[in-house]
């Protein structure tokens, strides 16, 4: 079969609208001295607490009995318990410059971002309500941030027989932002249900409370900066991934204060009621959260700092890959993943993957990695084999494949 | 190896559509259960009663009442027949009538049957007349019906229809002819006599017609009638009539009272009579009853006015009408016991002699339906009041929107009650299939404020009631949108106490709630 740009065609099509896969890091080894285009689309859910069965419930829509709710809420912890659903696509293109060492890249990439942090409190209180804290001051941690984005990079690469170092600057466009935040907070429930009373840090940032995307409602900067070194049994490299800065403009804000809020229940005289009750909109919410009408506010956009290395034994047959990755700016936890493989034979690659930290737990995967004929390369695999197989470990669920023709 | 790129297209493939098959279109929900406030506020007087009929004043408060509970109507006084004209045609011998001739023409000065009133003009409000034609000819005729008396805006009455020819045998056609707003001059051709319509018909064959001949044999008859008459307005002589009526009129105000026993310390009322007929009357009660329809209990009501003669003189007209009143006080009269049976119904049998001494006015009695002979009870009743059980029922609007998540409730209504009352509490949901659902269970208890040494009730007590709202009870609410109260009320020892104008419920809703959150 000779694959076809009509092929890569339908291959996009379909992946960008059916597929459920998650890229590998991308290496910078993998870069030749051949022009090539490779596409990656990710949908990731993790989380490092909420155990599958009730992630599958969610992600199914179906409706969460007490049962299920108890069993997630003894799984998690006190603090930090993080999940994440990203949706990515990437589109990238490399120019060797003939005769030369210099390759130059082009990058675009549209991305879906969000995350969360809870306590277990905030847990307790969304699914089964302030039944075992009345009386009590509850402590509470929240932070749910949703960030849409575009962007737009073009790269530079060095590369000679051992090093190999490039930079990527790039423009960004932000479609969405909502990030809301309780920091140090409480909820208390008097006894006698005469009020709820909720405190804490508050800050809330909101490009649109009506909840409408608008393509240059947010503008920055980003940049990737990466060095390698290689020899025939070792490879290593350090990269800054996605670092950089959006702004997002006219949004609604409420800054970073201490508050209370009171909740006393609702003025109701029975005589001239011709509202509807419990009719709550998007007006009164801003309203009762005392949003800022017009506001800028630039935030940093979650990158990381990632190092590889790689050692082959054995006639080059077994190898083991060691990959580090620290977070900014995110609610992730610094990531350790641990990848001994196999060269089957000239064309055919195994490795298996060990990791923790990130978004998710401890987690297993398995990966295969094929080169073809006129230069596909075609990498599949999953990093979360426990998390999509194991009921009661925490729910993470990714399928890989990254195409790359040389 | 061109094998091997298709087969991992094609898991690929399967993959992704394997993980897209197990996501649900639906969006997760799951029940939590919320123990909060929902609402709190304050019932005073004046939100219980319609403000238009609360008085406060530096001595207390008072509730108003004006009732109608007689009214005279036109056609108790006066009385139009339908039928107010005929004409029959035969001939002894032969006729030939060409086309276009005329077969008949008369004109009538009709007297109508209105005694003893001797009328001279009306106004009518709505009414049709009603033209019928009997005729055996064998050729169309046109009718033409002027009624120089029948007037609207200068313009005289005139209708023209033409009657078929009759194939064989009699033929019969009716029409109604829209009179509303029509004036009648009732004085007659020469404008000098009362009770009459003039009217003329004329009767042509049709131009284009065959010759009609008739025969002794042939007939012909033109039938004249008001129908559904209302007058508005008419003038003359009314005549010296008596007449009676006996009836009943519902009052509202005490209606939401099932049953029970009230005592009022005082009642302040009186009869307004008050006559816009430009005619004297000698009204005659003979008994004005309190009709409790729940037990049946009447009380009659006693009085010096009671079967004696009351002389009611004649409203005057200038420019416009200015109604005579005549107040009958009713200080001296057992009107409390007539409030407290709790009456739904007033029954009242009067008798009435219209224009006594005769015809004073010389013939211009008026009447105008915008002012009749009414009469009003007008009530001052102090809100100081003993109750014993007295139970009240009413609907209260509470619109719930259909998509509110709530699944059901267990909820506390806490009252601060200021009200030296006792009451206990019934709420029930409407069902539009089934029972109604009683939403209170036993604790439904409001205890009475606290009475101080002056008789008033300046430390509120609190009481709780709980209400457990099922899921059905939810569905009924969000279906209706009502809920039913009902109060037994009740005053300590039956004692009569004063009200003042700071008493109020104050009350808090809280409690259990269960929501299904359905997330998206």
């Amino acid at each position: 079969m000779q694959i076809k740009l009509a092929h890569i065609l339908l291959l996009l099509f379909l992946t960008g609208t059916t597929s459920l896969v998650f890229s590998q890091e991308w290496s910078p080894f993998t870069l030749q001295d051949k022009p090539a285009v490779r596409f990656s689309r990710n949908i990731n859910l993790q989380t490092n607490t909420v155990p599958t069965d009730f992630a599958q419930e969610i992600w199914q829509g179906n409706y969460i009995n007490r049962r299920e709710k108890t069993d997630a809420l003894e799984k998690l912890q006190t603090l930090e318990n993080v999940a994440q659903f990203e949706n990515n696509t990437t589109f990238q293109m490399t120019f060797p410059i003939k005769d030369s060492n210099w390759i130059f890249s082009t990058r675009f990439k549209n991305e879906s971002f969000r995350e969360l942090s809870f306590s277990k409190t905030a847990f307790e209180l969304a699914f089964f309500g302030n039944e075992s804290s009345i009386g009590q001051k509850v402590p509470l941690e929240f932070h749910y941030r949703e960030i849409d984005l575009m962007s737009m990079q073009l790269g530079i690469h060095y590369k000679n027989k051992n090093h190999i170092a490039g930079i990527a600057l790039g423009a960004v466009s932000g479609s969405y932002l909502f990030d809301f935040e309780l920091n140090n907070g409480h909820i208390y429930t008097q006894e006698d249900l005469s009020a709820i009373e909720i405190s804490g840090k508050s800050s809330l940032s909101w490009s649109d409370s009506k909840g409408q995307r608008n393509l240059w409602k947010g503008t920055g900067i980003n940049t990737n900066i990466y060095y390698g070194y290689k020899n025939r049994r070792h490879q290593f490299y350090i990269m800054l991934d996605d670092f950089g800065i959006i702004n997002f403009q006219n949004n609604n804000i409420r800054d970073q204060t201490d508050s209370t809020w009171q909740y006393s229940g609702v003025n109701y005289n029975i005589f001239e009621q011709d509202e509807v009750l419990f009719n709550i909109n998007r007006d009164s919410v801003q309203e009762w959260t005392n949003l800022k009408n017009s506001g800028n506010k630039s935030f940093m956009l979650p990158s990381s700092l990632r190092f590889g290395l790689k050692q082959h034994f054995k006639d080059r047959n077994f190898f083991l890959n060691v990959l580090g990755k620290y977070y900014f700016y995110s609610f992730a936890r610094p990531e350790l993943k641990i990848m001994p493989g196999w060269q089957l034979n000239q064309n055919w690659k195994i490795l298996a993957s060990l990791s923790h930290g990130g978004y998710s737990s401890l987690n297993a995967g398995l990966h295969l990695k094929s080169n073809f004929e006129n230069g596909w390369r075609l990498e599949v695999g999953s990093n979360n084999l426990a998390g999509m197989w194991f009921n009661n470990h925490p729910a993470a669920a990714d399928f890989y494949i990254t195409i790359t023709k040389y | 190896m061109r094998l091997r790129v298709k087969n991992n297209i094609l898991i690929f493939l399967l993959l992704s559509l394997l993980f897209q098959a197990c996501q649900k279109d639906n969006n997760p929900s799951w029940d939590t259960n919320v123990h909060a406030p929902l609402a709190n506020g304050s019932i005073t007087i004046t939100d219980l009663l319609d403000d238009s009929i609360v008085n406060t004043n530096n001595q207390g408060i008072w509730l108003k009442f004006s009732r109608n509970i007689y009214e005279l109507k036109a056609d108790s006084l006066v009385s139009i027949p339908e039928k107010f004209g005929r004409i029959s045609y035969a001939t002894p011998i032969n006729l030939i009538i060409t086309p276009g001739k005329k077969l008949l023409n008369t004109s009538v000065d009709k007297t109508i049957q209105a005694d003893p009133a001797e009328l001279n003009s009306a106004h009518i409000r709505e009414g049709t007349i009603s033209l019928k034609t009997k005729a055996t000819y064998d050729e169309p005729v046109k009718y033409t019906y002027s009624f120089p008396g029948i007037t609207k805006n200068g313009q005289s009455l005139t209708i023209t229809e033409t009657f078929p020819a009759a194939d064989s045998g009699t033929m019969i056609q009716s029409n109604k002819y829209n009179i509303q707003n029509y004036n009648i001059d009732l004085t007659g051709q020469n404008n000098n006599a009362y009770n009459k319509i003039s009217y003329q018909v004329t009767a042509r064959t049709l131009d284009n017609a065959d010759t009609l001949e008739i025969t002794p044999q042939d007939s012909l008859a033109l039938i004249m009638k008001f129908k559904d008459l209302q007058l508005h307005k008419f003038e003359g002589y009314f005549g010296q009539r008596d007449f009676s009526t006996t009836d009943t009129t519902e009052i509202d105000f005490l209606s939401h009272i099932e049953s029970g026993i009230i005592d009022l310390d005082s009642v302040n009322a009186e009869l307004q009579v008050e006559n816009g007929i430009g005619a004297d009357m000698l009204m005659y009660v003979n008994e004005l009853i309190s009709i409790n329809r729940n037990n049946n209990q009447t009380v009659g009501l006693t009085g010096n006015f009671i079967n004696s003669d009351i002389s009611i003189a004649r409203a005057v007209k200038n420019t416009s009408i200015n109604p005579v009143m005549k107040t009958i006080d009713l200080t001296n009269s057992n009107i409390e016991e007539f409030i407290e049976n709790l009456p739904g119904e007033v029954g009242y049998d009067l008798n009435l002699q219209l224009n006594p001494l005769g015809n004073i006015s010389m013939g211009n009695d008026f009447f105008n339906s915008d002012y009749p002979l009414k009469i009003n009870l007008d009530m001052n009743i102090p809100l100081k009041i003993a109750m014993d059980n007295i139970w009240l029922t009413d609907t209260i609007e509470l619109q719930l929107n259909k998509d509110v998540p709530l699944q059901n409730a267990d909820l506390k209504l806490i009252i601060d009650n200021y009200f030296p009352v006792n009451a206990e509490v019934i709420v029930k949901s409407f069902s539009k299939f089934t029972e109604n659902k009683t939403i209170t269970n036993h604790n439904n208890i409001i205890t009475s404020g606290i009475l101080n040494t002056q008789n008033i009730v300046d430390q509120p007590t609190e009481s709780s009631v709980d209400l457990n709202l099922t899921e059905e009870a939810i569905r009924d609410l969000k279906n209706t949108g009502k809920l039913l109260v009902q109060l037994k009320l009740k005053t300590n020892n039956y004692e009569i106490l004063k009200f003042h104008e700071h008493y109020k419920i104050d009350y808090k809703l809280r409690g259990k709630s269960t929501i299904r959150i359905n997330a998206n």
